[in-house]
């Protein structure tokens, strides 16, 4: 991240920086509810009883899907890939929460444990970059 | 699992650690150079990396439904959990990233976690 500082024309200010991680949360949000989503038009599908008016709810599950892979483009111009990828995970998280409220399937114990396994490995991936971020702008010299 | 579900399970996880390091690899290629004058959309959209990612992104998509229909989904996405533990590495090794040792540590409870949740 600390090559971006030069190579970019105009000084980023501090929104610019926090622009990636922006379009990061999109990209994951998106993917959740594009997951969700789908998973809403497809529930009462079966083989035999192929229904035509599945296919926009379809659409608009793969439409917010797509949505999430521009933002997850643009988050990777800025954060780094080990960075961003390792926090994908964090749509597990959501999944679980929205299956469980949404279509009311049963979560286990274990479940829920592996759950906030994922989210506290995900925060310690995030966290170390953004301290790092932090010390280096205060030995910035003005 | 039979060999040949483990091995398309592991074809797709391949297909996604290349795709992932293409797409940033071509991002950071064409973000390096770019002028205030240009979008990098054009330059990107040329990079032969991004067409790489777009291929190996489809590939792994149908791959995955076969090997899906083949394996439960239980059984299945732990291996695909692999790709928290590769895309990192790779990163490390072939981008050049530094990756601090809190944030394996993150990787190994989300590694562990996914196996958990599935």
């Amino acid at each position: 991240m600390g090559l971006d500082r030069t190579t970019k024309p105009l000084a980023p200010n501090q929104q610019n920086e926090k622009m990636p991680y922006l379009a990061l949360a999109a990209s994951i949000a998106l993917g959740i509810v594009g997951q969700l989503l789908m998973k809403w038009a497809v529930a009462d599908l079966t083989i035999e009883h192929l229904d035509w008016n599945t296919l926009p709810k379809v659409m608009l599950a793969i439409g917010v899907y797509s949505l999430g892979i521009v933002n997850w483009i643009l988050a990777l111009k800025h954060v780094k890939l080990s960075i961003a990828y390792p926090l994908t995970s964090l749509s597990y998280v959501g999944i679980l929460v929205g299956s469980h409220y949404i279509f009311g399937e049963h979560v286990s114990g274990i479940q829920l444990f592996g759950t906030a396994l994922v989210f506290l490995g995900g925060i310690l991936v995030v966290l170390c970059p953004v301290l790092i971020r932090r010390s280096n702008e205060n030995s910035k010299p003005t | 699992m039979n060999p040949i579900s483990l091995l398309l399970l592991l074809v797709a996880v391949a297909l996604s650690v290349v795709g992932q390091l293409a797409l940033k690899h071509a991002l950071n290629s064409t973000s390096s150079t770019t002028h205030s004058t240009r979008t990098g959309i054009g330059r990107l959209l040329s990079s032969p990396y991004l067409w790489i990612w777009f291929i190996s992104y489809a590939a792994t998509t149908i791959v995955w439904l076969i090997a899906l229909a083949r394996v439960p989904l239980s059984q299945a996405f732990p291996i695909l959990g692999l790709q928290f533990a590769l895309i990192p590495l790779a990163s490390s090794l072939l981008l050049r990233e530094s990756v601090a040792f809190s944030q394996w540590l993150g990787i190994l409870m989300i590694i562990v976690g996914v196996a958990l949740v599935v």
